[in-house]
């Protein structure tokens, strides 16, 4: 009895505790996507309100034709997802070279890996920029993409290593011994096991590219190459201040993030359990 | 099906001399064990074979060809480990099937022979769980499975039953042998379990310190030890080493004047073989097995007296522990010897049995078989 109950007020502490948390995060997404469905009128009435009774898409509608946003929205696909799948390519690779192979100054590699992530992005972008004029990859997508990988790499490929690090070497000289060869063992084998490991650095790789504004800022200066966040602040210094078009565009920044996260994170909680060495 | 031949082999992590020189050849379809304590470098010699550790130096040859620079998967063989290593994010079915996969063998190929090696180990039921959804015996099952499958050339076990507890591994072993008896595929198997050894080998190798020790079926290997370390590792219990000095008898024989006191004959078909050791000290070995606690010395049998400090229970026989000239030895007995324990008894030897060790190099002095 007093076990049940006991049991009962913990579970009630943890799911008040999650709504809680829930509403916290949840609600500016809430009302930013509520206000972009609303009339003018009632987004500069006196008294806000919650619902609107009158939902429409006018806003949608004004962003996407009076502006460039659409176009805008393709380039942040493009480059975000050029850079989340180089970055994990390369980031694989290098955190499984650096896990099974043995060369001198590993650790020092996979130390200061870690110690360059370090740099915050604004410190070193005058820098960048010089080097991205020299090799003439100013207002570029490539330079984009190459540049949000790089400030995603180290991080990653710091994850990435603990991950194979973790993973039984055993496995990967089975798969040999198995018949594989040793790409065929990282990519049958190892991968899948590191799999959580992936979509984290996947995850974090797009998020940074996602959300930059200070790279697109500097490196792009063509109105049809540049991306959501620095469209998005365009718009916001244009003209007379649109309300419902800037929360729309907030929503539309927003969403692919949110779909892309939610579909992603299944795999990342999911696991494989262990079973397969010992046990 | 191959021949295996080891040249040479040897293998330097740094300044650590793991493999030291082994000269090996092993015949086609022949099961041959590798056995020593641990850190002698079996489990080395065995992946320098699978091809997981590049050679320092010698030559490892498949049927006459030099393998040395083959990947794995070019070596075609099959290796258990003894972490099992099944993939754990694939079913059992996967499991068995991903080597016949690599190798693009068709869909009914690959089912064909999964069930027919699962039907030979009898996991056919567990084809479609994860290998966390599996016992410790079940999983040794499906890690032999996947070797199987593949059909190689040789089968590299390493410590494949060490996980198990001991009624399992029992049972493993014989399975193991059936399995070799109906596949006739080469074995190398590696284990420091003598029993395991003894029991599964058609050749035993004995190693330390990185170096092959002695070569010989299981009974030549127990029974004619090449050196003190041999004997003292192969045969449980242990062997007895006692210090002793090798006289001449009345009549021309031979005798041992064991240093804890006792004197005993050394048979007359040996004279020869140990007379150069005549007047020297030497080391006497002799199994539990050829010592026993005399009852009432009737026939007036070659023994020496000692007192029984422990009487162990085996089940039919027991063991009596004693301490002979500071050395620990033990002797068979009778199970209701225990009320025995503290007392000075007789301990006959069958001298027949005996081995006589030179004290120095710790060498087995060879005797001519009859
Ligand atoms: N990767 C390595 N780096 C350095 N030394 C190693 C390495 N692998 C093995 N050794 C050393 O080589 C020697 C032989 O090791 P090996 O694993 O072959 O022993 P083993 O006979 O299999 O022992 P066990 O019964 O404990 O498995 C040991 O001294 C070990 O410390
Ligand atoms: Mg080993």
């Amino acid at each position: 009895m007093i076990a049940t109950a006991k049991k009962a007020g913990l579970r009630l502490w943890v799911y008040g505790t999650a709504a809680l948390l829930t509403t916290i995060c949840g609600f500016p997404l809430a009302w930013l996507i509520l206000t972009s469905i609303k009339p003018d009128r009632e987004i500069f009435a006196a008294i806000p309100t919650f619902w609107t009774d009158r939902p429409s898409l006018d806003a949608y509608a004004r962003l996407f034709e009076e502006t460039n946003y659409l176009t805008y929205f393709f380039n942040s696909i493009v480059v975000a997802g050029s850079a989340t799948l180089l970055t994990i390519v390369v980031a694989t690779l290098a955190g499984y070279a650096i896990t099974r192979y043995r060369f001198p100054g590993r650790e020092t590699i996979a130390g200061g890996m870690l110690l360059t992530y370090m740099f915050a992005p604004i410190m070193i972008i005058v820098p960048f920029f010089i080097l991205m004029r020299g090799i003439g990859l100013t207002d570029s997508h490539v330079g984009l993409v190459l540049s949000y990988t790089t400030f995603a790499l180290p991080f990653s490929m710091w994850l990435l290593r603990s991950f194979f690090q973790s993973i039984p070497i055993d496995l990967e000289h089975a798969a040999m011994t198995d018949g594989a060869s040793r790409p065929q063992a990282v990519w049958y084998v190892i991968v899948p096991l590191a799999l959580p490991g992936v979509i984290a650095v996947s995850i974090f790789t797009f998020i940074v590219a996602w959300n930059d504004y200070i790279f697109t800022f500097i490196l792009i200066t063509s109105d049809d190459l540049k991306t959501l966040p620095v469209g998005l602040f365009d718009i916001y210094t244009s003209s007379v201040t649109d309300w419902g078009m800037i929360t729309a565009a907030g929503v539309v920044i927003t969403l692919p993030a949110l779909v892309f996260f939610v579909f992603v994170q299944r795999y990342l909680i999911s696991g494989w359990g262990a079973g397969g060495v010992k046990g | 099906m191959a021949e295996v031949i080891l040249e040479q082999l040897c293998k330097n992590y740094g300044t650590v001399e793991a493999v030291r020189d082994v000269n090996l050849t092993i015949a086609d379809g022949e099961f041959v064990v590798l056995v020593g304590p641990s850190g002698c470098g079996k489990s080395t010699t065995l992946r320098m074979v699978a091809g997981l550790e590049e050679l320092t130096g010698g030559n490892i040859k498949f049927n006459g060809q030099i393998v040395n620079d083959l990947t794995p998967k070019q070596r075609n063989i099959a290796m258990v480990f003894q972490s099992y290593a099944l993939y754990p994010h694939m079913t059992v079915f996967k499991n068995m099937a991903f080597g016949l996969k690599l190798k693009g063998l068709a869909k009914d190929e690959i089912k064909r022979r999964v069930a027919e090696a699962a039907a030979l180990l009898d996991i056919s039921e567990l084809m479609d769980r994860k290998p966390r959804e599996l016992s410790g015996g079940q999983r040794q099952r499906v890690a032999m499975g996947r070797a199987i499958v593949r059909q190689p050339l040789v089968f590299l076990f390493d410590e494949p039953l060490s996980n198990l507890d001991a009624a399992l591994r029992g049972q493993m072993r014989v399975e193991i042998k059936r399995l070799h008896k109906a596949l006739a595929t080469t074995i190398i198997y590696v284990t420091h379990d003598q029993i395991e050894a003894m029991t599964l080998a058609d050749r035993i190798v004995v190693m330390n310190a990185g170096r092959v020790v002695q070569v010989g079926d299981p009974m030549t290997v127990y029974n004619r030890p090449i050196d003190k370390f041999v004997a003292a590792f192969i045969g449980t219990p242990k062997m007895n080493f006692l210090a002793a000095r090798l006289e001449t008898a009345g009549g021309g024989g031979l005798v041992l004047q064991l240093e804890g006191g006792g004197t005993l004959p050394v048979p007359e078909s040996r004279t020869r073989a140990y007379q150069p050791y005549l007047n020297k000290a030497v080391e006497m070995g002799i199994r539990p097995d050829h010592l026993s606690v005399d009852d009432a010395g009737g026939s007036e049998p070659a023994g020496f007296e000692a007192t029984i400090d422990v009487v162990e229970v085996t089940g039919a026989g027991a063991l009596a522990f004693f301490s002979f000239a500071g050395v620990d030895a033990a002797a068979q007995c009778l199970p209701r010897d225990t009320a025995r324990a503290g007392q000075r008894v007789l301990i006959a030897a069958d001298m027949e049995h005996m081995h006589l060790i030179e004290t120095d190099s710790g060498r087995v002095v060879p005797v001519e078989t009859a």
